[in-house]
């Protein structure tokens, strides 16, 4: 009865604070200030029917973008897709509407700085040039008969810049490979797609692990599941380009461009490789231990010929031509037994496993199987007896082209610390030339 | 049937009918019950006083009468019946009916632990101040307990770790009384408790609390409620009491002996205290702490109506003080209890940070009784001096070891991954205490090297290039001298009405300025602006400090002198108000008003480079008018149950200290300063059984109109800048939940809760001002609609367990969860970020660093364990031995957040939203109070 009371009243009014308690609770965020475009600013034309009017089937021309028929000027609006900032993209700017994409060339590397990624633009093209380069159809000024990048002075007035909203947003169209091939052999195709920023899903990058760029502009490969290719082109001047590019299957945004009819994707930045999954990556605890590609000298490499035949005065010797190690016993147009090692310095496998030894390698010239007069020996530090490992990939013992060696698996050394070698021999009825460089050992640290 | 005549006789009552047949009517409702005589009677107070709408009940009967405005009673028994008589607040009495008249004195209600551990709140009281680094200080009010209200008395006692503001209020909410006089600082606005000198359980222990809105016999209150400290003399009891106290806190060790004489038959009383509190080092690595009080009360009873009261109290105190940092730097230390303000220094410690207070008062009350009247008159003089001190620099390394180029994550990489840099830092600051605590004997080379250099300057006759100290320590001085006249009255009219009233005048006058505290080893120190001589070529003026002086750019000055800013503050109010309280058997009721007069003026005694003309002399008296209503109203239901509404109106002139947009520089007031609006409305249910007390209360109340102020370096114009708010807009709202139950007689549970909702609501004015004086002053809106008032939990529970254990042995165990706190937001994070969409140029990145930049953070919640055990040993009968031991938070808990504060400062080259990252003063792990007190 006394608790009744006392939980009547107190319910009622509990009930009566909660009602008090209002909902519209959320932070109040101060206002975006941002830049807009002047009243009356539109677009006269698509960047599609730009592209459609001047577009011709030769290549490598430039014609100057005439005022329209009803004699207004041709404005074209888009949303800024490209960034200059990372260094991919050089000296250009992509402005994309609705209807398609096109390139601007500009003869600056700070593009990004005058326009940013991401905002909105608006271009008069009257009396810009507008024409193909290698294919690629954009605007920019008339440098001979062809179309080139424009400077900054002289395009300035032709542009105006606005803080886009949220509805003006342009999604990005995601495609497949074998959708642009086919794109790519007709002129509705290229004017479609040429300077479009698209999506692909499902695909892998074939050069995983290695660097985006290879000390040059370097073509990368994207794989799609059912074989189909893309070039991923990508700048060596790019703030990335020294990165490792993902393992694994993943999605790749980036802006279509081409040389004649060869699609090229650029990446703004690493941000559009999205969620690769890091299939097939080697685990991150892998250390090299020990790494010489002989690109100058025979490093920390010394040499032993315990076998030197008449004639020869080396076996081993280090070919600052070619930049490797060469092992020939063959001088004055005959074969001489000889047996020589190429041996490496101590590695310590303490506290590793699976210890992996590879290197390129190139066998030519030998007259019987290289395997059996070419192999790499390991030795454990204080011992003198040498093992031979097996080599997984000989080359064809026929050209001079190295190929990858595959990994030699040293497990049974794991924990000790050793030297291998590089045996070769020689007989004086028989012997071959063997190359040899980039080699690395690497091993999982535990 | 019964109770609808009960009732019915309630209302008649209600309605005016006369007071004599009341009872009869009550009684005439248990004429039914066969058998029973009528019993009758009268219930009053302790001073006689009719207790109208007390209960009376037959135990192990249902039915109840109740009071009429007399205190007469009238009800039905049996002989041999027992007969419950309860009132709120008051200790309930059972008596055997024995046929006759009943007349008996209810006794006000004691908590009864009070004995056990009065000495243990007084810790409640410490030094609760928090410095940041944009100088201004915070204060948190502490909460003084209350008998009768079981929510505030455990948030007084409990929700202490995460500086628990009552209803998020700030302090200068809460009016603290003493002898009837307001005590508030005229220029902070709140009171600072640590005057009181740690002597709140004997000196400072009679006192009134008043809770919220509900009304006061003293003054008109706040709505942050109200206290008022009696010391008339006569009141302490006779004796001896001494007590010596161990704790792990600011302080150590503890002293007290307070003596009172009684009123001896000559018409004199006194009662004297003395107190000492000591640490070498606190718990805190690198504080100490040093402090020494008096107290003396004198009274001398005329006549029987007229009686003196003298009342003075001070002592100095020496403390030193820890800052707050970042989380970083805690982590790198393993400590988050770790202090920058020390170093090493000739083989001890030595503190930059050390506060030295002093804060006498003296007051004198007349007090007058006749009949059902009492008239308390009071003069008073306080006289506050407070001063810190801190480091200083000029052309030189930041001295500070948390200066964030001295951080390791300044020197991660882009991606925020170490480099060889950030991993050297971590290293020094792990391993190397010259490196993570002040270096003085670096900041002594530095300004060594300066006299070299000045000695060979001199010897070529090139005095006027020498160079002043490179470092010094300084001390920042405020010295408040407060007079205070007040009166205030008390009279019964009739049985059923009183009137309280009051009337008062004070004056304040504070003096703000700076001093060399110590040179370091140089020679002087130059008295110019370090903010504006980055820009000296711009605007040579700004650099002065003071352009009287006869040389106002290489002024020198020495140890003791004044420099930097010199300035006085005067404040004067008035102040009247007039209250009526009404008691009737069903209804209490009260109605108040008050009007007040407050004016302010800024006396600047250096003419500044930066504002040459509105600096120097008296600036206008800013002059406010107010006025408040409040008014409330108790339904008492039926004894037990009781219902409870209050609501008050009004305006309050802002505080003087935040009314000047620079007050260290110029008389410029805030833009469009005004007074502020308080609305508050708070309803409250209270019900009373033997066993099973508690109330729930909810409340609302906006302050409109309202002006805040703090400071930052603001990069964008690289100087130091004041940054106030106006016309702030904030809404606290929530509900209060306190509850006893009584497991046995000796074993009693309670429950405590609070949720609530502290809020900005709406898009106040921000007046930037800037150090240097390069720009002018801006103003612009600050989106701070329904963000969070900072840094205090905005839910609370704590569930308890008291036993009086047999042989006068008290245990006591309670838990405290609290969270629900954010920040202490800075504005200059939510204003429109105009150059923001250069670095985002598109709406939806935009609009997500818009809201990483505006988000305020919400603390850790906290939970805490605290047990207590107490003895009393009755020596003989009046000798008696306490021992107590309190141990809170026994589960050591390091991770509470006391108090965390967003710097201004904003990163506007890479607008990282965590370059400059938020500060954190944490509370300390397992405190011990161990005391001993002896009573004869």
């Amino acid at each position: 009865m006394k608790m009744k009371k006392i939980s009547l009243y107190i319910s009622s009014l509990v009930l009566g604070a909660a009602a008090m308690q209002s909902c519209a609770d959320n932070w109040e965020q101060p206002p975006m200030s941002v830049p807009e475009f002047p009243e009356g600013t539109k677009a006269t034309l698509t960047i599609k029917e730009l592209k459609e009017k001047y577009w011709q089937d030769t290549d490598m021309y430039g014609a100057e973008v005439k005022t329209l028929d009803n004699g207004s000027d041709a404005v074209i609006i888009g949303n800024i897709i490209s960034t200059t900032t990372p260094g991919n993209i050089y000296k250009a700017l992509y402005l994309q509407d609705a209807t398609g994409a096109i390139c601007l060339g500009i003869d600056t590397t700070a593009v990004s700085v005058a326009y940013p990624q991401g905002m909105k633009m608006a271009i008069n093209v009257t009396g810009l040039t507008i024409g193909r380069y290698n294919g690629m159809m954009q605007l920019g000024q008339l440098s001979g008969t062809s179309v080139n990048r424009i400077g900054m002075p002289a395009l300035r007035p032709h542009t105006m810049l606005a803080f886009r909203t949220k509805e003006e947003k342009i999604d990005t169209a995601v495609v497949t490979i074998a959708q642009l091939k086919e794109a790519a052999k007709t002129k509705e195709g290229m004017i479609e797609w040429q300077s479009r920023m698209v999506r692909l899903d499902g695909v892998k990058i074939k050069e995983a692990g290695e660097p985006f760029a290879n000390g040059a502009n370097t073509s990368r490969t994207i794989v799609d599941s059912e074989g189909n290719t893309i070039v991923l082109y990508n700048s060596s001047y790019a703030t990335f380009a020294n990165d490792a590019m993902p393992y694994g299957t993943g999605s790749v945004v980036g802006i279509l461009s081409c040389y004649k009819t060869t699609w090229q994707l650029l990446l703004n930045d690493t941000d559009g490789l999205i969620a690769f999954d890091g299939e097939g990556a080697p685990d991150p605890r892998e250390k090299t231990l020990l790494k010489e590609a002989f690109t100058a000298d025979q490093g920390a490499f010394t040499i032993e010929t315990p076998v030197m035949g008449e004639g020869l005065s080396y076996v081993w010797k280090y070919d600052s031509n070619y930049k490797f190690m060469k092992a020939s016993a063959f001088a004055n147009s005959k074969s001489i037994a000889s047996e020589s090692y190429l041996i490496s310095p101590e590695v310590n496998l303490a506290g590793y496993s699976a210890p992996t030894l590879q290197f390129e390698h190139c066998v030519n010239k030998f007259t019987e199987n290289p395997a059996s007069q070419v192999s790499v020996v390991v030795r454990e530090v204080g011992t003198t007896t040498w093992t031979a490992v097996e080599i997984p990939v000989f080359s064809t013992n026929a050209d001079w082209n190295f190929v990858a060696s595959g990994a030699l698996d040293l497990k049974a050394f794991a924990g000790k610390k050793i030297q291998f070698a590089f045996k070769y021999t020689s007989t004086d009825a028989s012997s071959g030339t063997w190359e040899v460089k980039n080699v690395t050992l690497k091993a999982i640290k535990e | 049937m019964k109770k609808q005549l009960a009732l019915l006789a309630a209302l008649g009552l209600a309605c005016g009918m006369p007071a004599t047949d009341c009872a009869d009517v009550l009684w005439c409702g248990f004429q039914a019950a066969a058998q029973a005589k009528t019993v009758r009677g009268k219930v009053v107070d302790e001073s006689g006083q009719p207790l109208a709408g007390a209960t009376v009940a037959v135990k192990g009967k249902s039915g109840v009468a109740t009071t009429d405005m007399n205190g007469n009673f009238a009800i039905s028994a049996m002989p041999g019946e027992v007969l419950v008589f309860n009132y709120i607040s008051y200790e309930p009495i059972e008596i055997k009916n024995d046929g006759l008249p009943v007349n008996i004195a209810l006794k006000p209600e004691q908590k009864g632990t009070d004995d056990y551990f009065g000495d243990a709140a007084d810790m409640i009281y410490d030094e609760n101040v928090l410095e940041d680094a944009g100088e201004n200080t915070q204060t948190v009010a502490a909460l003084t307990g209350s008998n009768d209200d079981i929510y505030y008395n455990t948030a007084s006692y409990n929700f202490q770790p995460m500086f628990f503001r009552y209803r998020g209020y700030d302090s200068q909410y809460q009016s603290v009384y003493i002898n009837g006089v307001e005590m508030n600082d005229m220029i902070r606005g709140r009171f600072n408790f640590s005057s009181l000198l740690g002597m709140t359980s004997r000196a400072f222990r009679n006192k009134t609390t008043g809770v919220g809105l509900a009304a006061n016999n003293y003054g008109f209150g706040d709505i942050g409620g109200s206290v008022n400290y009696n010391t008339t003399t006569d009141l302490y009891s006779t004796g001896i009491y001494g007590s010596a106290a161990f704790t792990n806190s600011n302080y150590m060790y503890r002293g007290m002996l307070t003596y009172s004489s009684g009123l001896k038959k000559n018409g004199w009383a006194v009662t004297l205290s003395a107190i000492g509190r000591y640490a070498p080092e606190g718990e805190v690595e690198g504080t100490f702490y040093n402090s020494g009080g008096l107290f003396l009360s004198l009274e001398k009873v005329l006549n029987p109506h007229h009686s003196l009261v003298l009342t003075a109290w001070g002592g100095p105190t020496q403390r030193a003080t820890a800052s707050g940092t970042y989380q970083e730097v805690f982590d790198l230390m393993g400590d988050n209890l770790y202090n920058p303000n020390w170093g090493w220094y000739q083989g001890k410690k030595r503190a930059a940070r050390i506060t030295e207070t002093f804060d006498p008062t003296a007051m004198l009350n007349w007090l007058y009784k006749k009949g059902n009247t009492t008239v308390n008159t009071a003069a008073a003089v306080t006289y506050n001096y407070y001063n810190r001190s801190a480091l200083q620099y000029y052309k030189a390394n930041d001295p500070n070891p948390t200066y964030y180029r001295y951080l390791p994550s300044y020197y991660l990489d882009a991606n925020g991954n170490p480099t060889e840099q950030s991993e050297y830092y971590t290293w020094l600051w792990k391993n190397d205490q010259n490196f993570s605590q002040i270096n003085w004997n670096q900041l002594y080379q530095v300004n060594a090297l300066n006299n070299q250099t000045n000695a060979s300057l001199a010897a070529a006759g090139m005095e006027d290039k020498q160079s002043g100290a490179s470092y010094i320590l300084e001390n920042r001085v405020n010295t408040t001298l407060n007079a205070k006249l007040n009166s205030y009255f008390n009279t019964r009219v009739n049985n059923w009405l009183s009137m309280q009233g009051g009337v008062s005048a004070s004056f304040a006058n504070s003096a703000n300025y700076k001093t060399v505290r110590d040179l370091l080893g140089a020679e002087f120190w130059v008295d110019i602006d370090p903010f504006s001589d980055r820009d000296i070529t711009l605007a040579p003026e700004n650099l002065a400090n003071n352009l009287n002086y006869p040389d106002p750019y290489t002024h020198r000055v020495y140890k003791g002198d004044k420099f930097g800013y010199d300035y006085n503050l005067y404040a004067i109010n008035a102040k009247a108000w007039l209250q009526n309280t009404i008691t009737l058997p069903r209804w209490d009721i009260n109605y108040a008003f008050s009007v007040s007069h407050t004016q302010y003026q800024r006396d600047g005694h250096m003419r500044n480079g930066r504002a040459p003309k509105d600096s120097y002399g008296k600036g206008k008296w800013q002059m406010f008018d107010n006025c408040g209503l409040k008014a409330g109203a108790t339904f008492k239901a039926d004894g037990h149950n009781f219902f409870t509404v209050n609501a008050e109106y009004g305006n309050r002139a802002p505080i003087a200290d935040v009314i000047y947009v620079m007050p260290r520089v110029k008389n410029t007031v805030v833009p469009g300063i005004s007074s502020e609006g308080v609305y508050s409305a708070d309803f409250k249910y209270t019900w009373n059984y033997r066993r099973f007390r508690g109330s729930l209360s909810a409340f609302a109340t906006m302050t409109d109109n309202g002006i805040e102020q703090n400071g930052f370096f603001d990069e964008r114009v690289n100087t130091y800048t004041y940054f106030s708010l106006s016309d702030v807009r904030k809404v606290y709202k929530g509900v209060e939940l306190g509850m006893s139950y009584k497991i046995t007689p000796s074993i009693t549970a309670t429950y405590a809760g609070m949720y609530g909702r502290f809020q900005y609501k709406n898009n106040p004015l921000g007046t930037h001002s800037y150090e240097n004086g390069l720009h002018p002053d801006k103003t612009e809106t600050v989106y701070l609609k329904n963000y969070y008032v900072g840094s205090t939990p905005q839910y609370c529970s704590n569930l308890g367990l008291d036993w009086a254990a047999p042989g006068m042995w008290f245990f006591g165990i309670n838990g405290t969860l609290q969270g629900d706190a954010y920040v202490n937001l800075s504005p200059a994070y939510h204003e429109s970020f105009t150059d923001l969409w250069k670095a985002y140029p598109n709406p939806e990145a935009l609009e997500a660093k818009i809201k990483e930049l505006t988000n305020q953070e919400k603390l850790k919640d906290a939970f805490t364990l605290n047990l207590s055990v107490g003895k009393m040993i009755y020596l003989t009968r009046s000798a008696s031995l306490n021992l107590n031991l309190n141990v809170n938070n026994v589960l050591n808990n390091r991770d509470i957040v006391t108090y965390a504060y967003q710097q201004g400062r904003i990163d506007t080259k890479n607008w990282n939203a965590n370059a400059y990252p938020n500060r954190y003063t944490y509370a300390q792990g397992i405190k011990i109070f161990l005391n001993a007190g002896i009573r004869f």
